[in-house]
């Protein structure tokens, strides 16, 4: 029964972590329609440039995550004002889009452990506190974790639906002809798109150096987890996005209480796989729309 | 000076060569209509003066500008709005925040909010149903939206393409009555119809297209005798 | 020499690596991660079956045994993301391989009983050929090179065979092959299993020379490495991929020689496979090889079979095969060929028909018309099953066909075009009219596979009847030209061509006439006034009145989703109260 109580902790805490993964390649994927790998280069970007700040430079921590945030921003901005957009304009197929941004995560991904080494890099002055809830164990950054993870999608959620500049964004994701109709610079709203996505992975990012530290392949794991968990949601559902990801995190938790740890992936996907069968358009999506004949 | 001036207009998709050198013109505060078959080419050449296709010749100028190239969002500021043929609304937000985001770029929110203000009595409906999703409302209601939505920037020129399709009889009419107010408060109208009758009743001055060319310029008069609309249909 | 060898074996491995996935990839469209992800299932099943050191089994199988099971095994687990995702999109299929990649690894790194984790299993045994144990790197050559050679003959029957033809029409235009009577989604799955077996294949190649499996072997970065070959190489191209194989393995190692030092070969080299990519999509998207390469002698040997038949059928009659005419097969067609009774049809609170209902003569030629947004093209979609009515019936030749889906009715003897014409782009001429002919064995995989002499057979008799149809609409000097390079008129021609191929009773014609030049406007209405006659129902939306005019014994009047009048042209046309409501009266 412990066992449990700090399985279901443990899901809440992983499932936060997953579903704040969802939402930042979600919002990318719902308004503009790019399957933006390479948002996995911008996670690790968001990590190794708050090392870089904190490690390097040695500024404090939340100096240095704000910094790295903010590269990593810069980094996703950049990503489509200069390889997406121009690829859009020339009418280039999904597929060269899909393998262009392959190979940027690609070349990135490469590129850390050369700057960085590959073993697990860490910030030198986090400080660890325990904290219990009844007989399971968390600590503070893991706390971090669920509490930015709600508080931004929280965030997202209010400024898609109460500001004009969210607003925007729903309206092109929803209809980009009419969106041009009305006189909206496309290429801007995209790069909000981008920009918001790329700060909360790079949260996430941040986050996760804290907890276990940064890994090469901890960006590529991450957007991987990311598209998983917006098919599992449904397309067309940011709220769907988060839930797919809190799913896949709890059920990966829970599986460890009759199965050992290490298949805890498998058993996601495993997962995925089935409901994704039962049931095609994921937790929220819409209708599955047939190409117009 | 016209206020819109297109001459010998080429366009087309993929290779479909649509629009053989089409001429046009409209004056300021004009109202001009535009009929013919389907597959003319009048969506054709609406798509293409307002931007959203690339015209392969001809000229198109809106006052004293070249307007041919530019992308659609040059062509609103410039004073133009159109009002597409289907599924002109963003259906996922409400009936106020569509009339907002048209003028997104408007700074003064005091006066996107008097503008609204001045459209909702235009048409009442829009105020009655500001808060519910556009999606949801019927053909005709999203047809009254869309036009508001076209109008938010006070535009020189509007441009409407088959804004009767998919509504009832009475409701056209309520449309166009709202249509000509418009065009008597200073607004030209460019007005592509398949539905001839509620054309000839509002426009000062007709064209027909066939099969991607003008085949008339003249008073809706003459378009009275069916026999002759026939013939140029 | 020793290192010769080992390049020669990894340039093998890596040829039928890129080449299977090319099928994936270039042939159909598909895009997957996964492929290293079954390279490594091929290995690990191999070395797990075959290996004494194994605790999959007590006693190692014999290794050709073991190597087969091991590539079935392979295969079948394609199944496990193929079915879910191609069931609904390739979009699907993208994300569910990424997953698919990185669980694989991690079982491989975590069953440690079966996998031993992290070390890997050794002791593979080396396979024995004609009694000799290929032990050295020589021997070992020969025996991959024999393997490739069978790969690429395999792959061979794939995309020089109608299936092939059939992969790429799907991929060029899933709708457009679904209307033509192709099985779609079996397709997709049928040949993601298939190329993924024969990296499976190449994953036991590896096991065995190298006699070590472990997961490091198996990582994403392999598939991205794979597909820089493949695209490098030429996508769609099986030869291409067998050159970008050999100059994405070659290169490395001469680079390796002008070290660049400091213990990251690793990263540069796949920052360099990255850049790649990156570089060839943007400036050479096609490789070094395109599509429609091939070494000069072969097109030589294509373009003259091509002229032979041509001459040969020049000498005949200027008429369609006698298959495509029907009278041979077909005996006592109804009068009424299709029935629609009180269809109706909405999308979301629109009503696009409303109780529409219609009859279709055998014989004759009848239009539907009506304003923009009346409910035609979605009539064409339920008469040919791209859309299901939310009540009323549709019967062709008095069978219900209501809820049928499209490839069902092709075989039905239901053809259509569409008004976005849906050309095969990437095909020729010719292969986009030979893909529409019914009945093709080669368009099923194990006899195109198996069965070679009667492909070839069989694909003279369909090349010759393809031919045959293009003398009929007039674009027999276009046969070997790519469909994207044709003339408006020539495209709609050829739809024409691809629609006759399909040897059916009723044809439906979407806007057959629009955006032609008076020449070409009566040659077609010359041809479809010949088939009519010849027995075909035909259905035509159109909104030229002049070519109503010239076409049509009878005229549907489609007005707020129902048939508001049905009659002779004349009749209608003077009609007042008709024309009020088609110049609309409000």
């Amino acid at each position: 029964m412990e066992l449990l109580w700090q399985l279901l902790v443990n899901g809440v805490i992983l499932g936060s972590e997953y579903a704040l993964l969802g939402v930042s390649w979600g919002i990318i994927f719902h308004i503009t329609g790019t399957f933006h790998f390479a948002h996995g280069a911008v996670f690790s970007v968001g990590a190794y440039s708050a090392i870089f700040f904190s490690n390097v430079l040695g500024w404090p921590l939340l100096p240095a995550a704000m910094a790295g945030i903010t590269v990593a921003v810069i980094v996703g901005m950049a990503m489509e004002r200069f390889a997406y957009a121009p690829m859009r304009r020339i009418g280039a197929t999904p597929m060269t889009v899909l393998i262009t941004s392959l190979g940027m995560l690609i070349i990135l991904q490469n590129v850390f452990p050369i700057l960085f080494g590959s073993a697990s890099r860490t910030f030198p002055d986090v400080n660890i506190i325990p904290i219990e809830l009844g007989s399971a164990f968390l600590t503070n950054v893991l706390l971090y974790k669920v509490i930015a993870a709600w508080g931004l999608f929280g965030a997202v959620m209010a400024f898609l639906y109460y500001t004009r500049p969210g607003k925007a964004l729903r309206a092109v994701g929803s209809n980009p002809e009419m969106a041009q109709v009305v006189g909206f610079n496309i290429g801007n709203i995209y790069l909000l798109a981008y920009a918001i996505g790329s700060a909360l992975a790079a949260v996430a990012g941040v986050l996760q150096t804290m907890d276990t530290g940064a890994s090469p392949a901890n960006g590529t794991f991450a957007v991987i987890i990311a598209s998983m968990s917006v098919l599992l949601g449904g397309m067309g559902s940011l709220t769907g996005s988060a839930l797919g990801g809190f799913f896949i995190g709890m059920a990966m938790s829970l599986s460890i209480w009759k199965l050992p740890s290490e298949w805890q992936l498998t058993v996601g996907f495993g997962l995925l796989i089935i409901l994704i069968t039962v049931r095609p358009r994921g937790f929220l999506g819409g209708k599955l729309t047939k190409t117009e004949v | 000076m016209a206020l819109l001036e297109v001459k010998d207009l080429q366009a087309g998709y993929h290779k479909k060569s649509v629009l053989q050198n089409v001429s046009l013109r409209v004056e300021p505060g004009e109202f001009v209509g535009v009929i013919g078959h389907n597959g003319a080419g009048k969506t054709t050449m609406v798509r293409s003066i307002f931007g959203l296709i690339q015209p392969t010749g001809g000229s198109i100028h809106f006052g004293d500008q070249s307007i041919v190239g530019n992308q659609p969002a040059e062509n609103v500021q410039e004073g133009m709005a159109m009002v597409p043929q289907d599924r002109a609304v963003f259906p996922n937000l409400s009936v106020r925040d569509n009339l907002e985001l048209a003028a997104f770029y408007v700074r003064d929110k005091a006066h996107v909010a008097h503008r609204i203000g001045e459209i909702e009595h235009l048409f009442p409906i829009l105020k009655e149903r500001q808060k519910q999703l556009a999606g949801t409302m019927s053909g005709g209601q999203q047809r009254m939206l869309s036009i508001g939505i076209a109008l938010m920037q006070n535009p020189r020129l509007l441009m409407l393409d088959e804004p009767s399709l998919g509504l009832a009889p009475l409701l056209v009419q309520n449309m166009m009555e709202q249509v000509r107010n418009i065009n008597q408060m200073g607004t030209a109208v460019l007005l592509i119809e398949q539905n001839v009758a509620s054309a000839l009743a509002a426009a000062s001055r007709m064209y027909v297209m066939k099969l991607g060319q003008m085949v008339y310029d003249g008073p809706p008069e003459k378009l009275q005798d069916r026999g002759f609309l026939m013939e140029l249909f | 020499m020793e290192y010769i060898f080992q390049i020669g074996i990894f340039v093998a491995i890596f040829a039928i690596l890129a080449g299977s996935y090319n099928l994936l990839i270039g042939y159909s469209g598909l895009f997957s991660l996964a492929h290293a992800a079954f390279f490594g299932l091929g290995a690990y099943g191999t070395a797990l079956l075959t290996s004494p050191e194994s605790d999959l089994v007590s006693t190692p199988w014999p290794i050709w045994l073991g190597m087969l099971v091991a590539v079935v095994f392979t295969a079948l687990t394609g199944l496990i993301i193929a079915v879910p995702a191609l069931r609904v999109s390739a979009d699907y299929l993208v994300v569910l391989s990424f997953g698919f990649q990185m669980v694989v690894v991690g079982v491989f790194l975590n069953w440690i009983q079966i996998t031993k984790g992290e070390s890997g299993i050794t002791g593979v045994q080396r396979p024995t050929l004609l009694g000799m144990e290929l032990n050295s790197s020589g021997t070992f050559l020969i025996y991959a090179i024999l393997l490739t050679l069978l790969v690429y003959y395999l792959l061979w029957r794939v995309t020089g065979t109608p299936y092939g033809r059939m992969l790429k029409a799907i991929r060029d235009d899933q709708i457009a092959a679904e209307s033509l009577g192709k099985r779609v989604v079996r397709s997709k799955i049928e040949i993601f299993c298939y190329a993924s077996g024969i990296a499976g294949l190449a994953g036991a190649m590896f096991a065995q020379y190298v006699r070590v499996v472990s997961p490091a072997s198996f990582l994403l970065d392999v598939s991205v490495e794979i597909l820089a070959m493949l695209i490098l190489g030429g996508t769609a191209n099986i030869l291409g991929s067998l050159v970008g194989a050999a100059v994405l393995t070659v290169l490395p190692e001469l680079l390796r020689f002008l070290d660049v030092g400091s213990g990251h070969s690793e990263q540069v080299r796949l920052i360099v496979f990255g850049a790649l990519l990156i570089l060839i999509l943007r400036f050479r998207p096609e490789g070094l090889l395109p599509e429609y390469w091939r070494p000069a002698w072969l097109r030589r040997r294509q373009e003259r079979a091509v002229a032979d038949d041509l001459a040969e059928l020049r000498q005949g009659p200027l008429v369609l095969p006698p298959e495509v005419l029907g009278t041979t097969a077909k005996t006592g067609r109804p009068a009424i060929m299709m029935e629609v009774e009180d269809a109706v049809r909405s999308f979301g609170g629109i009503r696009a028909l409303n109780g529409f209902s219609t009859t279709l003569e055998t014989g004759r030629i009848t239009a539907l018309i009506g304003p923009n947004g009346a409910g035609k093209t979605t009539a064409f979609n339920l008469i040919t099953g791209f859309l299901a009515p939310d009540s009323g019936r549709i019967l062709l030749a008095g069978l219900d066909i209501t809820n049928t889906k499209p490839h069902l009715l092709a075989g039905l003897g239901v053809a259509r075009s569409f008004q976005n014409l849906r050309l095969f782009y990437q095909m020729t001429v010719l292969d986009n009219v030979m893909v529409g002919i019914p009945g093709q064995k080669g368009e099923r995989l194990a006899w195109a596979t198996v069965a070679m002499g009667p492909t070839w057979k069989e694909e003279r008799q369909t090349r010759r009847m393809a031919l045959q149809i293009l003398r009929y609409v007039g674009l027999e000097e276009r046969a070997l030209t790519l469909a994207e390079n044709l003339s408006y008129a020539e495209e709609k021609l050829l739809v024409l061509a691809r629609m006759l191929a399909m040897q059916a009773d009723l044809l439906l014609l979407d806007e057959p006439a629009s955006g032609l030049d008076p020449n070409s406007l009566d040659a077609m209405y010359a041809m479809i006034r010949q088939l009519a006659e010849g027995g075909k129902t035909i259905c035509i939306i159109e909104h030229n009145l002049d070519v109503i005019k010239e076409l049509a014994h009878k005229i549907v009047f489609l007005d707020e989703g129902r048939a508001f009048a049905e009659g002779s042209t004349e009749s209608l046309l003077k009609n007042p109260e008709l024309a009020a409501r088609y110049f609309g009266n409000a």
